[in-house]
């Protein structure tokens, strides 16, 4: 899984860091920041359910 | 008109915004391999609406980036998509929906439609909306050039248009029947702030007075005659007024359609009926009572839910959800996670850039608004009473 977001689409909800921490943060701003384009395994069902909770799907995930 | 068997009929979801979408989405994703059909009376692909009152109206965007993905995605997953087609009516009995002359049965439906701008009918004629790509595109026409507009109504939606039309030069009223700007709950509460944010850049607020009649003049635009009887001369009149939930198709089936589609907490209206985002009611445990939300973000969580219920059934434990919202204004944003119902009272709380105003009811903080706030609006999460997410 590789993870891309548009920092231009994000409006600071803070969903993404919300429930997957260890991939998203959130800079000064608010705006999403990746931890980690590759997470592990394990955070990877949480980073689709954050890409699915961004109001403005701003987080593309590609499944390889 | 043949009907589809009940045994094997697809789940069917009307509404391609992004409830409905999301619904769709999510039952792919919970494992679901039924046949699902999202249904569309816009002629659009899926869209956001957010960004319509934001960057696609400002031209920062092009309409394209509004859209919620398109039909490769959809068809990838198996998610028959029919756009362009209103589902006319509902026939709970024999579980079948009417749509382009024919009915078609379903094994679940999902009522996402969403809904239809008030209109300002006035004798001067049509007055545009801000809800739909088409209206924006209208929008975007008529505000070339537009020098005097007249924003009816102050809420969320006036606002933002006010704010983006004051951008590009043009001379804004936002004319707002009650004493107050609009902002959800919030209106009352955050009033004085905001007006002071719009007068700041120039935009004429009119609060207490409605809109009696229009007339278009000769050279095309308008007068608006105010209740207080003075007239406002606009080159552009927007109406904001709010919008009413497109429920008319699911009368004659003993559905409770007062305000939305009434749900249980979650989300089911009638034994495999489901309803998510503006057009649904839920039940809120935390509240105690019904409320219909219009939130991008709740309509994305309530899809989930109700997805997750088609798949996996009941659920025993409610996870309510926290409302947020967002709304940009000029260089602001503001953010607002929870519950503001009076009485109550707001409380600073310490942020490094911006503010963070934490509202108290009974010693408890039930919401939090972020006024620029940045990184620091996450803090209102562990602040806010019940901030469990969906599971």
């Amino acid at each position: 899984m590789q993870i891309e977001v548009d920092t231009e689409a994000c409006v600071g909800a803070g969903q993404c860091a919300l429930v997957a921490g260890e991939v998203f943060d959130q800079d000064d701003d608010g705006i999403v920041e990746v931890l980690t384009h590759v997470p592990d395994p394990a955070d990877e069902s949480a980073v689709r359910r954050a890409a699915t909770l961004c109001p403005a799907r701003a987080i593309t995930v590609v499944e390889n | 008109m043949s009907a589809d068997l009940a045994v094997g009929a697809p789940i069917v979801v009307v509404g391609a915004s992004i409830a409905g979408l999301t619904v769709a989405q999510s039952l792919r994703s919970e494992g679901c391999t039924a046949p699902i059909h999202l249904i569309g009376d816009e002629v659009h692909l899926p869209y956001g609406r957010p960004p319509l009152s934001k960057q696609v109206l400002a031209g920062q965007w092009p309409e394209e980036r509004a859209l919620l993905g398109g039909a490769e995605a959809l068809a990838a997953d198996g998610i028959e998509l029919h756009t362009g087609s209103a589902a006319t009516a509902l026939d709970l009995a024999g579980r079948r929906v009417a749509r382009g002359g024919r009915w078609q049965g379903f094994s679940e439906l999902v009522v996402a439609t969403g809904l239809r701008a008030r209109r300002l009918d006035l004798s001067g004629g049509a007055v545009a909306s801000l809800r739909t790509l088409d209206d924006v595109r209208v929008l975007r026409r008529e505000l070339m050039g537009a020098r005097r507009v007249v924003v009816v109504g102050g809420g969320v939606l006036g606002q933002e248009l006010a704010a983006v039309t004051a951008a590009s030069g043009a001379e804004v009223t936002v004319v707002q029947k009650p004493p107050t700007l609009g902002l959800g709950a919030l209106g009352p509460l955050l009033s004085e702030r905001l007006l002071a944010l719009h007068r700041r850049h120039g935009v004429r607020v009119r609060l207490g007075v409605g809109v009696t009649a229009a007339e278009r003049t000769p050279d095309g635009g308008w007068r608006v005659a105010l209740t207080d009887g003075s007239v406002l001369e606009a080159d552009l009149v927007v109406a904001c007024l709010g919008g009413i939930p497109n429920t008319e198709w699911l009368a004659g089936n003993g559905l409770d359609l007062a305000d939305g589609v009434r749900c249980d907490a979650h989300g089911m209206a009638a034994p495999g009926v489901h309803a998510v985002g503006d057009v649904a009611a839920w039940f809120d445990p935390v509240l105690g009572r019904h409320r219909r939300l219009e939130h991008q973000t709740s309509a994305i969580e309530q899809a989930l839910v109700v997805a997750r219920r088609i798949v996996h059934g009941p659920r025993s434990d409610a996870d309510p959800f926290t409302p947020y919202f967002w709304s940009d204004q000029y260089d602001v944003k503001i953010q607002a996670l929870g519950s503001f119902d009076p009485p109550g009272e707001w409380v600073a709380i310490d942020c490094p850039s911006g503010e963070l105003l934490a509202w108290h009811r009974h010693g408890r903080c039930t919401g939090v608004v972020g006024w620029n706030a940045g990184r620091a609006f996450r803090t209102a999460r562990s602040l806010v009473g019940s901030h469990a997410l969906v599971a």
